[in-house]
């Protein structure tokens, strides 16, 4: 009797023993790895996608700044191409030094337009730098050279002397001959015809 | 021994429920968790479909701020005036000693670099019958040139290239002389 009863309770024993376990690995199994390891993925998924809101966020910030660096540049680019000539109308140049000239009341004997050509070119935007040389000579007094000379380096648009001559006047002593060339520039896309 | 194994199969469950407890407690931890990141990813997400347009513009930002730099590199480079002639040869004439005068300036460039590029003065100095009073003059203009920093500093180098007796009288000989100053 009592061993029966023994057998049926080790029975007992042993048999909910093997449905803990069994039920316990099914829980582990199918229930504590797999979250762990998704845990683990996402985790990682995350911070990798964090990292990238983070640049994009701060890509945004940066945007801002580039464009207030963009609209100074702008400004200083649309200052600066106001002091070009447009090539094709190389008479704008022309006009510039005849309307020195006569407000200072010099006496004009050549202008020449010589032929233009690229100083700089940048293949970026496609566009060139060209530069267009006036030679001219003029005869005045040393005073009014200088004030010719500082009206042309102090115009609007920009002109460099590029070289000059000056020489006393041998027939009057108080006149100078002087004769220089003049550098204009433009930017072109194509080559000026 | 009956009594062993219907007490120990109530400390088995009891054991076993416990167990149970803490893996359900840790997976309800677990999937809290994985709710909360997939929670976040679905903001994450939603952010960078906000910050597409950004990128975006970075990239259009980017080209055109490239663009205006080649352009003001274009613009910069062309109206660098490394001289405002203007004002040098105000300076010289200021610098010029009494009883003398310039005859000739030039101003040449032999090629792309500063110092292939002059300027050529030639003067005279009068009226002395003293000829050491008149090269005392040139040595004075000289060095006055080379003194006068706002004259001098675009310069490298001064040489005098000859002196010349243009003229002798009775009012006192003339000499022609001529300089020449190679730019920085």
């Amino acid at each position: 009797m009592n061993f029966k009863k023994y057998q049926k309770d080790k029975i007992y024993f042993y048999g909910c023993l093997g449905l803990c376990i069994f039920v316990t690995g099914i829980f582990f199994f199918r229930g504590i790895l797999p979250g762990t390891k998704a845990w683990v993925s996402l985790k990682k998924e995350l911070s990798l996608k964090e990292m990238e809101l983070k640049r994009r966020y701060d890509t945004a910030r940066e945007n801002e700044k580039l464009m207030e660096e963009i609209e100074k540049i702008e400004k200083n680019y649309t200052d600066l191409s106001k002091m070009l000539f447009s090539l094709k109308d190389i008479s704008g140049a022309v006009k510039e030094i005849a309307s020195v000239s006569q407000d200072l009341q010099i006496e004009f004997i050549s202008l020449t337009p010589l032929p233009a050509k690229i100083t700089r070119s940048s293949p970026e935007i496609a566009f060139s730098l060209w530069e267009a040389s006036i030679a001219i000579r003029i005869k005045t007094s040393y005073a009014k050279l200088i004030d010719f000379m500082k009206r042309i380096e102090n115009s609007a648009k920009f002109m460099r002397i590029e070289d000059f001559q000056i020489k006393k006047n041998p027939s009057n002593l108080l006149i100078h001959d002087a004769q220089m060339t003049l550098c204009v520039y433009s930017l072109q896309q194509e080559k000026p015809q | 021994m009956t009594v062993i194994f219907s007490l120990n199969l109530k400390k088995l469950i009891l054991k076993f429920v416990f167990l149970w407890l803490i893996l359900g407690a840790a997976s309800f931890f677990i999937t809290h968790k994985i709710n909360y990141f997939k929670k976040r990813l679905w903001e994450i997400e939603a952010g960078w479909k906000n910050t597409e347009p950004v990128l975006k513009q970075r990239d259009s930002l980017s080209k055109r701020r490239q663009e205006l730099g080649s352009f003001l590199v274009l613009l910069n480079e062309a109206f660098k005036r490394d001289i405002f002639w203007s004002e040098k040869l105000t300076a010289l004439t200021h610098l010029v000693p009494d009883e003398a005068w310039l005859k000739a300036i030039s101003f040449r460039k032999e090629g792309k670099e500063p110092s292939s590029m002059f300027l050529d003065i030639l003067a005279a100095v009068g009226y002395s019958k003293r000829d050491e009073e008149l090269l005392d003059k040139i040595n004075n203009f000289i060095d006055g040139l080379k003194q006068d920093n706002n004259f001098f500093k675009d310069f490298n180098n001064l040489s005098l290239l000859e002196i010349n007796k243009a003229k002798e009288g009775a009012e006192g000989n003339v000499m022609d002389f001529k300089l020449t100053l190679s730019l920085k």
